[in-house]
């Protein structure tokens, strides 16, 4: 990853306790590295934001570079977003961290055949969960390359009919 | 008659044809138009004053005074004489002017005439005859019962005609007899309720009975007189004697009457429609003649008595058939409103089911048996029931003479000869079942048994002793027969008792999928509730140990210590969810079943256990090694491991002794397998408590600790592979964990 480009999460929580600590650790994890992070507390947030049409003289929204994906959200669910993202022709690229409070195995197959790129069980042990958080950020941001962001020349297209719910 | 008759051959007995007539009467038969004598009993000359040859070429006008052939002309000829004999006023006939009773029928182109005469004809006054008909014509109108209606006329007939007994003969379909009424010398013993087999009245007399109303033998002792000649010289063949009175009468009859000591018999048709309904048969111990009026009332109120029979014993019939509707509307309500029948017919009113007049009843259902007034006993109706099921195929079914069909019942002849049996079921015997006792049916006829007549005058066989004995062989074991409206009434039961079964399970099967849904609904609850009770408790952990991380030195060692608190109870929370929604799981998930090696699933669950069984010194012994069974292997292994880990907790011995083993099932039964431990036991009041969730026997920290959900998870793994698990302990003394697994097929 270019030390140019600012890594950018999307986080998908509609919990703000959990965002709340998510945001928490993650700034603390690596004080030393800005990491932009944007919130959806819903899959219709995200999809609005995903298929924001192109505008004259304005920049397009910046894609994140990574999407940590809640399974239970209201409304339409984590899955639904999951589906749309690898069913979209550019958002595909995207990794998906699903980060859920299932550990039903069910749950974990379901997510992985779908195009998961990682599941992890949120915890109640704070311990635990902080160590999970601080993991992620060290593969994602260090240890990972992750694509282009789409910033800068990439529209986004409006998306197929057979993806996102519109 | 060629043939010589015995018992085989007397229904063919042609006994419309005798050619002889009884010698109290004499019979001339005519021409007509000229009225000239074609054939005359060989007693007509004596009687008449004529010679034969010469009474051969006369006429009947010839013989008889002036006005009573200007009588016999204007009021009987010149008219359709019907088949049934006309009585004709007394008759001087032939030059001896003697008075005869005399009838008269046409038959066959032939006019019929007889003519009696006996020594003492006044049997009773012509004038009392009619005041006593009118009475008894009264009295008749005021009975209720066709029995008491019979006994009445009974009496009266006893009264007009001075016999010595008078009894009311009913036919049942089978063409036996049954005295139903009698009236008798008070010396002589009675032949009430007696019961006589259709043999004794072969068909053809019953014919015969049909067609003349009236039969008089004044004297069973007598010698018959021929007819001269003896074949109709118009056809040459026998004179057709069907409606004669004074027919001369079987031999075999007459013998059957004479070993009773009977002297005189009259018998009175009671006809209804066509059909023979009963007799009135008259005895008398000495010879007894009955005039022309008495017998002209008699059969008058005998046929008084069959319009008013058939009138009242429909009625009676109807009264039946109504109360038999109303028990089984009563019935066919109440099951309406119950889910299931069978509560509803055992408890009903009666010592039968649905008003059906029996001596008891019984209901055989789901192997239970329920038995009501008088029955063969329990296992004696389920024996009769599985036999039924098998040779048995309408499904209502009734015979009035069990050990007829199944000798094998005669045992239980005396309370269950008739059976009326309606099917419930064709997979399981499952019956409504009718007894009828047997009835009383001795032949009595002949008095004394004990008194044998080992040779009758025509032949061993026919002789009533040993008529008796065949008799009595041959209808043991009956029971009054079953009526159509009351075959009818247990078809309707039936009928009713299956539509409420019909609509029994259809409920069973809406409230089963309202089950399901709600197990699920309960189940994805579960699942929904324990993972949305995370959230917030991940945030009163993760807030603590904010706390915790950014302001430790701000506070004390009491409020570290209440944070510390704050984190080990969502801990603790976390673990109770997690129990829950692993249940939960447990409940939707798929069984993963296949061959599973039991002895290795007990290693793997050692192995997990392997600290902790190392530090407790636990001692597992497994006597032989287990069965190959049919299941998830994982599961199976957590049950292991599960009742391993509790009987390794719950334990103050030193080594633990934890026994694995199994008993091979009986027959259809399966498998048990056991885990048995030395350690503290479970009261037996608790014993069903330990299955159910987060349920704990003791202290938070006793015995390691734990949630309470293992045992919980334990049964539903088990129920999940279709077997149960049950406890045998004593406290103090150790424990027992049983369970099967469902049997498969496919393994030994």
């Amino acid at each position: 990853m270019s030390e140019s480009v600012t890594p950018s999460f999307l986080i998908v929580e509609d919990s703000d306790e959990d965002y709340a600590a998510l945001e928490r650790i993650v700034r603390r994890a690596r004080p030393d590295v800005s990491v932009k992070l944007q919130r959806c507390v819903s899959a219709e947030q995200v999809f609005t934001i995903l298929n924001a049409p192109r505008l004259p003289q304005k920049p397009l929204p910046e894609l994140p570079a990574l999407i940590i994906l809640d399974l239970n959200l209201p409304g339409l669910n984590g899955k639904e977003v999951l589906r749309a993202v690898r069913q979209h022709r550019r958002l595909k690229l995207i990794p998906v961290v699903i980060f859920s409070t299932s550990s039903n195995p069910q749950d974990i197959e379901w997510c992985y055949e779908n195009g998961a790129n990682s599941y992890l069980v949120k915890q109640t042990d704070y311990t635990a969960f902080k160590r999970a958080v601080e993991l992620l950020v060290d593969y994602w941001v260090e240890a990972v390359r992750l694509p282009r962001p789409s910033s800068g020349g990439i529209v986004l297209e409006k998306p197929d009919d057979s993806g996102l719910p519109a | 008659m060629s043939d010589p008759v015995d018992l085989t051959n007397c229904d063919r007995e042609p006994i419309h044809i005798p050619g002889s007539v009884q010698p109290h009467a004499l019979i001339l038969v005519l021409a007509e138009p000229s009225l000239s004598i074609l054939q005359a009993s060989a007693n007509a000359p004596e009687r008449l004053g004529l010679p034969l040859e010469e009474l051969l070429q006369k006429t009947l006008i010839e013989l008889l005074r002036d006005s009573d052939s200007a009588y016999l002309e204007k009021h009987v000829l010149s008219k359709q004489l019907e088949a049934s004999p006309h009585y004709l006023p007394p008759l001087k006939v032939g030059p001896a002017g003697q008075t005869f009773e005399a009838l008269l029928h046409r038959h066959q182109g032939l006019l019929i005439l007889e003519l009696e005469q006996w020594p003492d004809q006044t049997s009773m006054v012509h004038e009392a005859v009619y005041v006593s008909l009118k009475h008894t014509l009264n009295q008749l109108q005021g009975t209720t019962s066709v029995v008491e209606f019979c006994q009445r006329a009974a009496e009266h007939v006893q009264e007009f005609t001075g016999f010595d007994r008078i009894m009311v003969y009913r036919f049942a379909d089978d063409a036996s007899g049954h005295v139903i009424a009698e009236s008798k010398r008070a010396d002589l013993e009675s032949y009430l309720g007696l019961h006589y087999p259709a043999s004794d009245i072969p068909k053809q007399a019953r014919t015969l009975f049909v067609k003349s109303q009236l039969r008089l033998n004044p004297d069973v002792k007598y010698e018959p007189v021929a007819l001269v000649p003896a074949l109709r010289p118009d056809t040459g063949l026998p004179l057709d004697m069907s409606y004669c009175v004074s027919r001369s009468m079987s031999p075999i009859h007459a013998e059957y009457l004479q070993n009773m000591g009977v002297g005189a018999s009259m018998s009175i048709s009671i006809v209804i429609g066509e059909e023979l309904w009963g007799l009135f048969a008259c005895h008398h111990y000495s010879p007894r003649y009955v005039s022309h009026t008495t017998r002209m009332a008699c059969e008058f109120l005998a046929h008084m008595l069959s319009l008013q029979v058939s009138n009242k014993e429909s009625d009676e019939q109807h009264e039946y058939k109504l109360r038999l509707h109303q028990e089984h509307r009563l019935l066919a309500d109440a099951m309406a409103l119950h889910a299931e029948f069978h509560p509803v017919l055992i408890q009903s009113k009666g010592t039968t089911f649905a008003g059906i007049e029996a001596g008891g009843a019984a209901l055989l259902l789901n192997d239970m048996v329920y038995l009501r007034g008088e029955t063969p006993d329990e296992d004696s109706v389920r024996a009769l029931s599985l036999q039924l099921a098998e040779s048995i195929e309408p499904s209502v079914w009734a015979t009035d003479h069990l050990s007829k069909l199944f000798p094998d019942w005669a045992k239980c002849a005396e309370l269950a000869s008739g059976v009326l049996a309606a099917r419930l079921s064709r997979q399981t015997p499952a019956y409504v079942l009718w007894f009828r006792p047997e009835e009383k049916q001795t032949m009595s006829w002949a008095g004394d048994p004990t008194k044998p007549m080992e040779t009758g005058p025509h032949g061993d066989r026919l002789t009533p002793r040993k008529s008796f004995e065949l008799w009595q062989e041959e209808v043991r074991g009956r029971s009054r027969p079953w009526l159509a409206c009351e075959i009818d009434a247990a078809r309707m039961l039936r009928q009713t008792i299956l539509e409420t079964e019909v609509r029994r399970a259809e409920q069973l099967v809406r409230l089963n999928a309202e089950l399901d849904e709600r197990n699920r609904q309960l189940d994805s609850f579960a699942y929904v509730a324990s993972h949305d009770l995370k959230e917030p408790l991940r945030g009163i952990s993760n807030y603590s140990n904010f706390l915790l991380e950014d302001f430790a030195d701000q506070l004390d060692d009491q409020g570290v210590n209440y944070l510390r608190t704050m984190m080990r109870l969502t801990e603790r929370m976390e673990t109770l969810l997690d129990s829950l929604l692993y249940y939960s799981r447990l409940s939707r998930g798929e069984i993963n079943s296949r061959r599973v090696d039991l002895n290795v699933a007990i290693e793997d669950a050692k192995e997990m256990l392997i600290a902790r069984i190392q530090e407790s010194g636990a001692h597992i012994n497994i006597p032989r090694p287990l069965p190959e069974v049919y299941g998830d292997a994982d599961r199976l292994g957590e049950v292991f491991s599960n009742l391993i880990s509790n009987a390794i907790k719950y334990t103050d011995k030193t080594p633990a002794q934890i026994e694995i083993g199994w008993q091979a099932g009986e027959l259809d039964s399966p498998t048990v397998f056991y885990v048995r431990d030395n350690g503290i036991g479970i009261a037996a009041e608790h014993q069903q408590l330990i299955f159910q969730i987060f349920k704990r026997l003791h202290g938070r920290e006793d015995y390691g600790g734990g949630v309470g959900a293992g045992l919980t998870i334990v049964r539903k793994i088990i129920e999940r592979h279709g077997g149960r698990i049950w406890v045998d302990s004593l406290p103090g003394h150790g424990t027992t964990f049983f369970f099967t697994l469902e049997t498969d097929p496919n393994l030994p």
